[in-house]
């Protein structure tokens, strides 16, 4: 399936770029590496969402179109994180934290669009969805970002105002899009036959009005197509005989069920706990997700099946932050981060020194050097790692070279967020709102012309917005990646 | 340009021919694995190159591959080639802490050819390593947002997110190459 596209000059830019880069890679023979290989007993197989939970943590908050189709739950306003309560037999009788995570990885400014959603009353899952979107504006960016499951955007409507179509048979769907007197709408769904004539049905007519043949109208109202940037994920990622599986919670965005069938096909309405829920699966996971209050609950496994993700779903009951917290702690001791941080791994020039502390924890920094066989050989650089109760807890790896300040890390301890990151020798002081850290909580290394800092949260603390000043007074950017970001932090509580 | 492996008619024979001569199946790594290893390491290699620079993409698949093998066999995965694409990702990521603005092309062993133009080379070089992977996938390995996102074990919403963050970059770096001609 090819989703690049010939006219795309940004697409072509990219893969330009590309291939300059893999032309210069000299594939080496077919040897394989050695190094003492040695192969542990063959064991069952543990999910992917266990061993590969690092790579997981970050991203799960991106990927969901929602409605808002509320279920009914006891304290919906009190749900502020969820875990597994109840742990089913299906699962072999145990399950155990391994990993937890806490991020914010919404969009900055998605507006919400008007959608109206449609479903056939056919017994084939949801695939007979079909789906109105009519956003604000017809702009460029949020055209991509409304795009289909399979790629890119759905079509700008012409300037003729006729009905442009967008057919991805690769992944079924179908978009068409025009405007409207002065409204831009589009319509999609996997059915083109449906597509097309729901198109033509609310051309020129108030949408909530038509009757689409065979088909319910089973939403209207505002969407938020993507989590706006305050919305929170909270992870916990599970160890059980039967399999790895993550439970999440998306607090602050609310999902239903609607428009999750537009992104798999295969999706099925089920319900959770009498909730209204979906569950559908592509060639790696199977999740099922159901809202609680204004947030949405996910699990997520490349492990399980669907019936055993259902009993899982059955057990899954809202927490406070405490029994979160507590929950996520334990698993530092469940959990194989390795056996020791990443400065390990390089050449210390220095012993660990302790950044920062509290009751239960400790952020420790280390000088090193790199190989001399390295990329970049003889180069000074600095690690930083946090540890509780004397366990390695998260691994912040190593800075190496010049770099700004960057975006400070988050981490869960019993006494609260201990939030880290590194800066440069320039940083004289680290402000937070109400809070100036200097001196203490940040420190510099004599030998390296950078440092990191660390600091407990207030529980009370929601949000803390973390600024860098220099000695003149100057304000230094944050930047992670080329990207220069604000220094917001969300707290855990 | 494709990341999809065809299967040899007997692979258990082209493996065995071809990887005996080495020492490492005596070092108890078995065929399977091998035919794996095999299968996979040309486009990781190509992958590792993007995310982390030619010159440290040897070390990275390497380190990789060996830290897999030291905890699992690769046929016990449901899809191995999946599975050393993400470690692949993850081992980048590490690296990328450590190399906060990625590789540039002066990591390259030869200087570039005239198109693109560096300063948009520059751009996509610098791009955060999330959205350097999702723009490789899709753009230059021709694969589908849900493909991507299952290579990089993220949500298909997420890449797109990443492609939409990487393709706004590059545009505005492009209308300035543009103005500037």
């Amino acid at each position: 399936m090819s989703m690049s596209m010939p006219n795309d000059e940004v697409a072509l830019a990219f893969r330009r770029a590309y291939q300059v880069v893999v032309d210069q890679v000299d594939l080496p023979s077919d040897q394989v590496p050695v190094q003492g290989l040695t192969h542990p007993p063959r064991r069952p197989r543990l999910g992917l969402v266990v061993a590969l939970s690092a790579a997981l943590l970050a991203v799960l908050a991106g990927g969901f179109l929602l409605i808002g189709d509320d279920a009914p739950l006891a304290q919906p306003d009190a749900v502020q994180r969820v875990a597994l309560v109840d742990v089913p037999a299906e699962l072999g009788g145990e399950a155990t934290v391994v990993n937890s995570d806490v991020s914010s990885n919404g969009f900055d400014a998605v507006p919400p669009v008007a959608m109206w959603h449609w479903e056939s009353e056919s017994d084939d899952g949801l695939r007979d969805s079909v789906i109105l979107l009519e956003p604000e504006s017809a702009d460029a960016d949020l055209s991509f970002l409304l795009g289909p499951t399979g790629d890119g955007s759905v079509p700008l409507p012409p300037a003729n105002g006729e009905i442009e179509s967008l057919t991805l048979p690769e992944t079924g769907w179908v978009a068409r899009s025009w405007v409207d007197g002065s409204d831009w709408r589009i319509a999609a769904g996997y059915d083109e036959t449906s597509v097309a004539e729901l198109a033509e049905l609310t051309r020129g007519e108030d949408p909530s009005a038509v009757a689409m043949p065979g088909f319910e109208l089973i939403y209207q109202g505002p969407q938020i197509i993507y989590p706006p940037a305050d919305a929170e994920l909270s992870e916990l990622f599970y160890s059980s005989p039967a399999g790895g599986f993550s439970v999440a919670l998306i607090r602050g965005w609310e999902w239903g069920t609607a428009l999750v069938a537009l992104r798999s096909p295969n999706a099925e309405r089920t319900d959770v706990n009498g909730a209204d829920a979906v569950i559908a699966g592509d060639s790696v996971n199977w999740w099922i997700a159901w809202d609680i209050g204004d947030s949405t609950a996910l699990i997520e496994s490349s492990d399980l099946e669907p019936d055993v993700l259902r009993a899982i779903a059955g057990g899954v009951q809202p927490v406070s932050v405490t029994q979160w917290e507590n929950m996520a702690t334990l698993s530092s001791t469940a959990t194989s981060i390795g056996n020791g941080p990443t400065a390990e791994s390089f050449n210390p020039v220095a012993q660990p020194i302790i950044v920062a502390s509290g009751d239960d924890w400790v952020v420790k920094s280390q000088a090193i050097i790199t190989d001399q066989d390295a990329a970049e050989p003889g180069q000074l650089g600095l690690c930083g790692w946090v540890e509780t109760d004397g366990t390695l807890q998260d691994d912040f790896g190593c800075s190496i070279g010049e770099f700004s300040p960057t975006y400070p890390s988050v981490v869960s301890t019993p006494s609260g967020s201990v939030v880290t990151g590194s800066v440069r020798s320039e940083v004289a002081e680290i402000r937070l709102v109400g809070t100036t850290l200097a001196g203490e909580n940040v420190v510099i290394d004599p030998r390296i012309p950078y440092g990191w800092f660390a600091v407990l949260i207030p529980r009370s603390t929601t949000i803390t917005e973390f600024t860098f000043w220099d000695q003149n007074g100057s304000q230094l950017p944050i930047v992670e990646g080329g990207d220069e970001m604000t220094g917001l932090v969300t707290n855990r509580d | 340009m494709s990341l999809v492996f065809v299967e040899p008619a007997h692979a258990g024979e082209v493996l065995l021919r071809s990887v005996q001569p080495f020492g490492c199946l005596l070092s108890g790594m078995d065929v399977d694995d091998a035919e794996i290893w095999l299968k996979c390491k040309d486009d990781l290699f190509r992958y590792a190159a993007v995310l982390v620079g030619p010159g440290d993409a040897e070390d990275v698949v390497s380190t990789v591959f060996l830290r897999v093998l030291d905890r699992r066999r690769l046929d016990d995965l449901e899809d191995a080639r999946r599975y050393l694409f993400r470690a692949v990702l993850n081992e980048c990521k590490t690296r990328g802490v450590r190399r906060r603005t990625g590789f540039g092309p002066a990591d390259l062993p030869v200087p570039p050819p005239p198109d693109p133009q560096p300063e948009i080379l520059d751009a996509v070089l610098a791009l955060p390593i999330g959205q350097r992977a999702a723009t490789f996938f899709v753009y230059w390995a021709d694969m589908s947002v849900a493909e991507a996102a299952r290579m990089m074990g993220i949500q298909p919403g997420t890449v797109k997110r990443y492609l939409h963050l990487a393709r706004n970059k590059l545009k505005g770096v492009l209308d300035e190459h543009v103005n500037a001609e």
